[in-house]
């Protein structure tokens, strides 16, 4: 009993937050390493162009929901998803013509591009506050709980509540698909393949008759359409901060660097390495030992490595013992 | 290295930011001008071509290089003689300044290499010619990106000319011996159904059983009414089995004739030939 309380109890504060932290991770990440793979630079406007994408899908929530409609126990934000991806994508296809593009006319060295959209950084930011203003927003509703911690408590019968959010669920789930979809597109479809080769010969896909110009829209396309619902995801889980979005570029890149840079499986493995052990480092685990060890062990702290407030700490120490340790990442990326 | 500089990145190395390896050398972002009807001379002719790479000096110097349908034709030269650029500018990678390129009774000297394809140019580089971390049948595939139609059948053609590959199809490419990697380059090219195949150096750093080979394949393709233009470090081999032969020396025309011309005149066998 007391074991599958721990386990219980793990579950809850652990594996499950962590899975949905992971997801969202990995969702960034994704769009990250296709940039790197494709336009040779780390993208440093990732954080606030989730911000822009999630806050043009709050705006529609907001409409629809002023409209009445809903989709029962989803969160409507569900339904304003393809509005925020449509809006995302005119944002950074115009940036693309009006910015890179003249970069890569230039044939700017990625370096510049990486200053280069720190600037564009700066300005999604200022455009995103301008409209929205840098508050906390709240967009969820619909039904709050797949699994209620109380009724699991009373269903089991254990001492330990297992509570899934609806949220949580969600974002597993839509993760899921879009990995899968995203996979049979670069490996099955023609648009897809030609991204690869992009990636690995630029040259020799011009001469294939690529072009390259497409294959930059596409991805920018791809990106929009990830960032925008990873950004959607992690606001229905916990909550939409602009600020909060710049800062989820740390993990984000640690997840896209750990799991080796332009390997899309690498960007997946990642995002949960970050995640589980964000989530892992940061719990108070006396819950779980008071269950585990006999009375006489049982610790009298909480037993919690690090206060909160230090999470980013933790991607960061990550980022740096891969990067010494294993350059490549985990998944034999573009060797970093 | 440039004074350009957006080129200058002061040694960056860092690439956790920024992805390393070799950058395009073509610029992308270029439209097509137009194409126009410019009838009469030979199948593809780079007509007195004169250029450089982006805003450097001239390396081409009213260089003429033409080939006829179903024909060989051998570009040759001592090192840094321009050989490669001249058939890099009939394909649009470099600034023609003056002269023209005509292909098929068309001025296509307006219109960028990935067009050049579309008109029926197919083009194999020198060095990473091949997509590494794709299957022998993905490289192949890529080579038909431009064909909407059904092209399994060129791809059972290719797979008849390389039997290696057929064996070899869904091994990345990047696993390949040299010259096995040079035949995927090759049939990656001729997945187009190409009029003209551009052959840069297609014998670099293969051993000689396998270069006779190589000769050999392009002979074949050549049979099939391709036309085919190539650079070659291998002066006697390739001026053997050329159609026409041009000596480059400095960016310019220094000799022109046939093959047998070529290899029979005394002064291009002792500047070129060694004796």
């Amino acid at each position: 009993m007391d074991f599958l309380n721990a386990i219980v109890a793990l579950s809850n504060f652990v594996i499950i937050p962590a899975m949905a932290y992971g997801s969202q991770l990995a969702l960034g990440a994704l769009g990250v390493t296709l940039i790197y793979g494709i336009l040779r630079f780390s993208n440093f406007a990732h954080g606030d162009t989730m911000a822009f994408g999630t806050m043009v899908v709050i705006l529609f929530t907001w409409l629809f929901q002023s409209w009445g409609i809903s989709l029962g126990p989803l969160p409507t934000a569900l339904l304003a998803i393809p509005f925020g991806i449509a809006g995302t994508a005119a944002l950074v296809l115009i940036t693309d013509r009006g910015i890179y593009r003249f970069y890569r006319g230039q044939k700017a060295k990625p370096v510049v591009f990486v200053i280069v959209s720190i600037g564009v950084m700066f300005i999604y930011n200022g455009l995103t506050r301008f409209i929205l203003g840098a508050d906390d927003q709240r967009f969820a509703d619909g039904e709050r709980f797949i699994i209620n911690a109380r009724e699991f408590k009373q269903m089991t019968g254990l001492d330990e509540g297992l509570g899934i959010k609806t949220t949580q669920g969600l974002t597993v789930v839509t993760a899921i698909i879009v990995v899968a979809l995203l996979f049979w597109f670069l490996n099955r479809t023609r648009t897809g393949k030609s991204m690869r080769a992009y990636s690995d010969n630029e040259d020799l896909a011009l001469l294939s008759g690529i072009n390259p110009e497409r294959v930059v829209m596409v991805t920018w396309l791809i990106v929009a359409a990830l960032i925008t619902v990873a950004g959607t995801l992690y606001g229905l889980d916990k909550s939409y901060k602009p600020f909060t979005y710049f800062q989820l570029l740390l993990p984000i890149f640690a997840s896209a660097i750990v799991g080796g840079l332009g390997s899309p499986l690498g960007a997946i493995a990642g995002g949960f390495v970050i995640a589980f052990s964000e989530v892992a480092i940061t719990y108070a685990w006396k819950k779980v030992l008071v269950y585990l060890m006999p009375e006489a062990l049982e610790p009298s702290g909480l037993v919690q490595l690090m206060a909160t407030e230090y999470k980013f700490a933790v991607s960061f120490m990550i980022l740096v013992v891969v990067l010494l340790f294993k350059p490549t990442g985990l998944f034999k990326g573009k060797s970093v | 290295m440039s004074d350009n500089p957006y080129q200058n990145d002061r040694g960056n190395k860092d690439a956790s930011i920024t992805r390393p390896g070799k950058p395009s050398e073509i610029d992308s972002t270029k439209r097509s001008g137009p194409m126009t009807e410019a009838p009469g001379g030979p199948y593809l002719i780079g007509d007195t071509m004169t250029g450089g790479y982006g805003k450097g000096p001239d390396i081409l110097h009213d260089c003429t290089i033409a080939v006829d349908k179903g024909e060989i034709a051998v570009i040759v030269g001592p090192n840094g003689a321009g050989k490669s650029t001249a058939m890099k500018a009939v394909f649009g990678m470099l600034d023609v300044r003056s002269g023209a390129v005509r292909l098929d009774g068309h001025d296509i000297t307006q219109l960028t290499p990935q067009d050049r394809v579309a008109q029926g140019m197919g083009f194999v580089p020198q060095t990473s010619n091949i997509f590494t971390s794709m299957t022998v049948e993905e490289n192949l595939e890529m080579g038909a990106f431009i064909r909407l139609d059904d092209f399994t059948s060129t791809m059972e053609q290719v797979y008849e000319l390389f039997p290696i590959l057929k064996e070899k199809r869904r091994q990345p490419a990047g696993e390949l011996s040299g010259g096995q990697r040079q035949q995927v380059a090759v049939g990656r090219a001729l997945m187009t159904q190409p009029k003209v195949l551009m052959l840069d150096e297609p014998t670099a750093g293969v051993s000689p059983i396998v270069m006779d080979e190589l000769f050999d394949r392009i002979i074949e393709v050549a049979r099939t009414g391709i036309s085919i233009l190539m650079v070659e470090q291998n002066a006697r081999q390739a001026l053997e089995i050329a159609d026409k032969g041009y000596v480059l020396v400095q960016g310019r025309n220094a000799y022109t004739g046939t093959g047998k011309e070529l290899l029979a005149d005394p002064e291009v066998r002792k500047s070129f030939l060694g004796g």
